[in-house]
This record gives C-alpha cells, sequence and structure tokens, in this order.
C-alpha cells in the first residue's frame, strides 16, 4: 500500500513540477515584449471601425484652403468613442504644422453598428514654405505594433493625408529637354530660354548636375563621353518680364560611343522651383557613321548566280535615329560592291523591299488603351537584292552601311 | 403678267437667300483650326451631319489640322470612321476611330501623336523629373508622346488632356498644366504607381 501510495505521491509530485513549468513556459510567451513580435491575435483585438478614405492628397498653395470629409463606421457591436488627433505620418516630411489642421467636430460616439463624419480642413498659412508632408489623422490611439521602437506611431484607425505646398515657379524653363543624334568628332550648340514671369530679377547659375554619375551607375554601360565635354556659358539672372538664353555646347570626343544621359541643374534662386525641377535633362546618342566597308570573303567552285541581300536593322531600337521625324529623319541605305576573280562584278539591286513591323497593342500603359486596335507603325526595315553571275573564284563582298546600327546579310549561291 | 414677274422674282430672292443661309451653315459646322477635309471614297448623303459631329469630338493639341482625312466602312445607318488627321509641320497624325449609329457619333478609339516638337520635347522633359523614371530609361532611346483625352485620364487623374510618355515598358502619364507627373506605369507591375 505504501510502496504505491509512494509512487502515486511521486507521480503527483511530477505532475505538478511539469505543470509549473507548463504554465513558466505560457507566462514567459505573455511576458515577451510586445515590441519584439507582433502576436498575430493582438491583431484581432483592434476595434472594428472602417474610415472611408483612408488616403488624401491636397495639393495647396501658400494662403489656399481645402476640405473633406471622412466617414468613420463603428463594426463593433457597442458604441465607441473616437477623437481626432494631428500626428506626422511615419517618413512624411516635416514642413507641415499639424495646427494647418481642424478636425470636426472635435470627438464623437459612434453607436454600434453606426457612422460619423468628420470634416478635415487644411489651412496653409501665407508664409508656408513649400514641400510634401504626410500626417496622420488618427482618430483613436490604438496603434499598429512594430517590430522595433517607432518615433512616429503608426495609427490603425488614421486618414493618411498628404499634402503638396506648392507656388506656381517665377521662372519658365522653354527646354526642359535636350535629346539629339550626335557624331563623335563634332561640336554641338544648344539653348535653354529661361524666362522670369516674376517682378524680380532672380539668380541661375547652370551647373553639370552631380547626379550624373548615377546614370552610368552598377550594371549600366559607361556613358559614351564625360560631363567636361559640355560646356555652359550663363547669365547670371533673369531679369524681371525677361527671357535670357543659357548656351550648351557639347564637343564630343573622337572616340565617343554610345549614349549621354545626364542633367544641369540651373541652380534657379525661386524656392518654388524643387531642386529635381530645375534641371535640363539631357539624352545623346552618339552614333559613329562607319567610314570603311564591312568586308566578307567567300569562294565559289562551280559558275552559278549569285544573290546579295543586305537589310537594316528592324526596330527603332537597333536604329540610330530611333522614332525621329522631319528634319532629323534620316534613312538607312547600303553602299555594296562585289569583287570577284576577273574584277568587280557588275552588282545591281533587282529588288528592294521595305518592311515594316506594325502593332496594336500588346503591353502598353493603362491610359494609353484607346490605341489598341490602331495600327502602330514601330519602325521600317530595308532590303536590298542584288544579282549578278557567279564565276569560279574568291570573291569579296563589301557593304558600307548608312543610318542604321545593325544590318545583315546572305549571299546566295545558286538559284 | 406683272404681278407673276414680281412674284416670281421674290421667290428666287428667297431661294437665293435661303440657299446662302443653308451653304453659310455649312461652313461654319467647319471650325477655322480645319483647313481642309476630304473623304476617301464616295461621300455619304450624310457627310454634314457626321462632320458637324466629328467636330464636336476631335481637335488639334497647339497646332491647326492641315487636312482632316475621313474614310468609312459600313451603310449610312451604321458605320465605321477613321479620321486621320495631320498638320503642317507634324509627320505623325492624329488617328480616331468612331462609330455612327442612329445620327450618333460614339468614339471608340484614338492615338493622338500629332504634338508640336517643343510641347513634346517639354513633356518629357516633365517625365524625367520623376527621379526612379529617369534611371529607369536612361539608356533607352527616346520616347513616344501621345495624347490622352479627357474621358480617359478621368480614370487615372481627372477629365483634362495629359500626355503620355512611353519607352519601352515604362511610361508617365503627364499634366502639362500642372508640370507634374501623375502616374507612372512599368511593364509586369500591372499596377500603377501613384505621384
Amino acid at each position: 500500500m505504501n510502496k504505491y501510495t509512494g509512487i502515486l505521491a511521486c507521480i503527483l509530485v511530477f505532475a505538478m513540477f511539469a505543470g509549473t513549468v507548463s504554465s513558466e513556459q505560457v507566462a514567459t510567451v505573455e511576458k515577451m515584449p510586445t515590441g519584439v513580435m507582433p502576436a498575430p491575435d493582438q491583431a484581432l483585438n483592434f476595434t472594428k471601425i472602417e474610415i472611408s478614405p483612408q488616403y488624401t492628397n491636397f495639393r495647396l498653395m501658400p494662403g489656399e484652403n481645402k476640405e473633406t470629409t471622412v466617414t468613420l463606421r463603428n463594426k463593433e457591436k457597442k458604441a465607441v468613442s473616437v477623437k481626432p488627433n494631428i500626428v506626422l505620418a511615419p517618413y512624411g516630411g516635416y514642413n507641415v504644422d499639424p495646427q494647418w489642421i481642424k478636425v470636426t467636430p472635435e470627438s464623437a460616439e459612434i453607436p454600434a453598428g453606426g457612422n460619423q463624419k468628420f470634416t478635415v480642413k487644411v489651412t496653409v498659412p501665407g508664409d508656408a514654405s513649400i514641400g510634401n508632408s504626410g500626417v496622420q489623422v488618427a482618430f483613436t490611439d490604438e496603434t499598429m505594433p512594430t517590430p522595433y521602437p517607432s518615433p512616429v506611431p503608426n495609427y490603425i484607425h488614421a486618414l493618411q493625408l498628404s499634402i503638396e505646398v506648392w507656388t506656381k515657379p517665377k521662372i519658365q524653363i522653354m527646354t526642359p529637354y535636350l535629346n539629339d543624334m550626335l557624331e563623335a568628332g563634332k561640336g554641338y550648340d544648344y539653348e535653354v530660354k529661361l524666362k522670369n514671369i516674376g517682378t524680380e530679377a532672380i539668380k541661375i547659375d547652370p551647373k553639370m548636375s552631380n547626379d550624373n554619375m548615377f546614370y552610368g551607375g552598377p550594371g549600366r554601360a559607361a556613358p559614351a563621353f564625360t560631363d567636361d565635354a559640355i560646356t555652359i556659358t550663363s547669365p547670371a539672372n533673369v531679369p524681371a518680364g525677361g527671357t535670357e538664353t543659357v548656351k550648351i555646347h557639347v564637343q564630343v570626343p573622337a572616340d565617343a560611343k554610345g549614349y549621354y544621359n545626364g542633367a544641369i541643374k540651373l541652380n534657379i534662386d525661386d524656392p518654388s522651383v524643387q531642386e529635381w525641377d530645375g534641371r535640363v535633362q539631357l539624352s545623346f546618342n552618339v552614333w559613329t557613321q562607319p567610314s570603311e566597308p564591312f568586308v566578307k570573303s567567300f569562294s565559289m567552285k562551280e559558275v552559278k548566280p549569285l544573290t546579295i541581300e543586305i537589310s537594316s536593322g528592324s526596330n527603332n531600337y537597333g536604329s540610330p535615329y530611333g522614332i525621329a521625324t522631319g528634319k532629323n529623319k534620316k534613312e538607312p541605305s547600303f553602299e555594296t560592291t562585289l569583287i570577284g576573280p576577273s574584277g568587280p562584278a557588275d552588282l545591281k539591286v533587282t529588288k528592294t523591299v521595305i518592311k515594316g513591323m506594325v502593332n496594336m497593342g500588346g503591353q502598353i500603359p493603362p491610359w494609353e488603351l484607346d490605341s489598341k486596335g490602331i495600327y502602330q507603325e514601330n519602325g521600317a526595315q530595308l532590303l536590298e537584292t542584288y544579282e549578278t553571275a557567279g564565276l569560279i573564284g574568291e570573291w569579296t563582298l563589301k557593304v558600307l552601311p548608312n543610318n542604321t546600327e545593325s544590318f545583315e546579310y546572305s549571299i546566295k549561291i545558286g538559284e | 403678267m406683272n404681278n407673276k414677274i414680281i412674284v416670281t422674282v421674290i421667290l428666287l430672292i428667297l431661294g437665293l437667300g435661303i440657299g446662302l443661309a443653308l451653304d453659310q451653315g455649312n461652313t461654319n459646322v467647319r471650325p477655322e483650326w480645319v483647313h481642309n477635309v476630304q473623304w476617301q471614297g464616295d461621300r455619304p448623303d450624310n457627310a454634314g451631319k457626321i462632320e458637324e459631329l466629328l467636330f464636336l469630338e476631335i481637335a488639334p493639341y497647339k497646332t491647326e489640322y492641315e487636312l482632316v482625312n475621313i474614310s468609312t466602312k459600313g451603310d449610312k445607318n451604321k458605320m465605321d470612321i477613321k479620321v486621320t488627321a495631320t498638320t503642317l509641320d507634324l509627320e505623325i497624325p492624329d488617328i480616331y476611330d468612331f462609330v455612327f449609329e442612329k445620327n450618333d457619333l460614339l468614339m471608340t478609339g484614338y492615338l493622338l501623336e500629332a504634338i508640336p516638337a517643343t510641347y513634346r520635347n517639354d513633356a518629357i522633359g516633365i517625365a524625367l523629373t520623376d527621379r526612379d523614371l529617369a534611371t529607369s530609361v536612361s539608356n533607352l532611346g527616346a520616347p513616344s508622346v501621345k495624347r490622352i483625352l479627357p474621358k480617359t485620364s478621368e480614370k487615372f487623374y481627372m477629365p483634362k488632356t495629359l500626355l503620355s510618355v512611353s519607352w519601352k515598358g515604362i511610361s508617365a502619364l503627364v499634366d502639362p498644366d500642372e508640370r507634374k507627373v501623375v502616374q507612372v506605369w512599368k511593364e509586369g507591375t500591372n499596377k500603377n504607381i501613384k505621384q
């Protein structure tokens, strides 16, 4: 009996001990700081309030105001108290003062299943500085748990409000983009006109942008030339109501090849011109027209007709002139010669084919969907066929292509 | 006898007046920014009515149409209409597709690339103010610039004329008045990035 009682007591003690350990483990889980890992069921405990809209965007000039209405729907089975509070949004910028935002009513008790409308009015003072800011109109103090302490809490029941304070730039950049085909070794001059529509002279100090290195960046081909190939001549200011010209000279190095993409930062002393906007974007493609022909040798073992076919690159991306139109448009052409065992052959163009690639949509931006089904020619290809009598011996085909970045050839021996 | 002559003269004057008034009415239908209109093939009986409706729907962007070429397919009760409008300086035309049925004209598609070089380059410049886009397109060559009509723009921004600046696989929707990029699209992402 005692023996069994002893065993039973041991089992009981062991079970109690095991239970204690187990409950301690549970307690340990519960005591885990909430900041370390959000518990999945914690999210389910948030008050169920639906906010519509959850995001809105205001673009206002200093001195302007605008308002919007936000509707809160209480999805709980009990009444909920809400009190709007204006706080900066995480990573939202800092040029907006929460004092500019007024929400009415100041608080509300929303009955179970009920709605409450709030008016959010933003008034930007006349002396506000321009820029973007994000703020949250938080209706409760419930926040989203984060895995690390956050200086600005992310409120769950909040309207995310983005405010852009802007003013009309006093300087108008008449040519903010220069795009051209350049030839290596040549110089090019461009003019960028700046118009001051303000009442005071505005200082300018155009310089090559420091961001230009960003375009060559990792994984990208080196630019065709460096910034020092570009010379800028500029007045120091643009007078009130006047127009001034910034002159840009590009001296393309003789060994330049490929693309140059960069920007000139105009350094306009007008706070309404945001930093990235006060620029002239440059996009140049340096095209080297070959002066020597491509040479291909072949031999003929029998007397047979010879047919040579040459075709230009098949799409815009293969052509140095892309989708250029008007005076900049240059059509591809070929200077083809064939030299046989008895000298230059009498090479005649027997067929010329102009071949196009036309699409009617495919993967296009959603705002261009209305153009689906309308023919869009993306590029034309020139094919020329030459024929001559072929004699036994060594032959040399020479092709000097013009205005095409690639071409194909075929040599057909026999009918 | 004299009375008959007087009545005849009055009728002639009335007829001439009505004729001139109708003719004046027809020329008024054609806006100032259209210099010539050409119908491909046979001009339908209701061509005047169609032109009247067409010129309420189409308009050039910062330029004038030198020639508006209208071609039709179908009968006068229901026809597909293609309008190709060209300007004096630009090689690329504006193209509009319509369906005309029950005296009503419905625009079914458009491809509008007749944009003067200054405005075209300006739109590209504005598109490139988007830093991410400028980096992505740095080696993609020259973009296309297409006019987007207000009925389309309102789905993406607001009902006003916008310009779409597109490279292969990437596009910016530009508001030329506000001089800003309002949306960016990248191929394969299936979503637009709101600015």
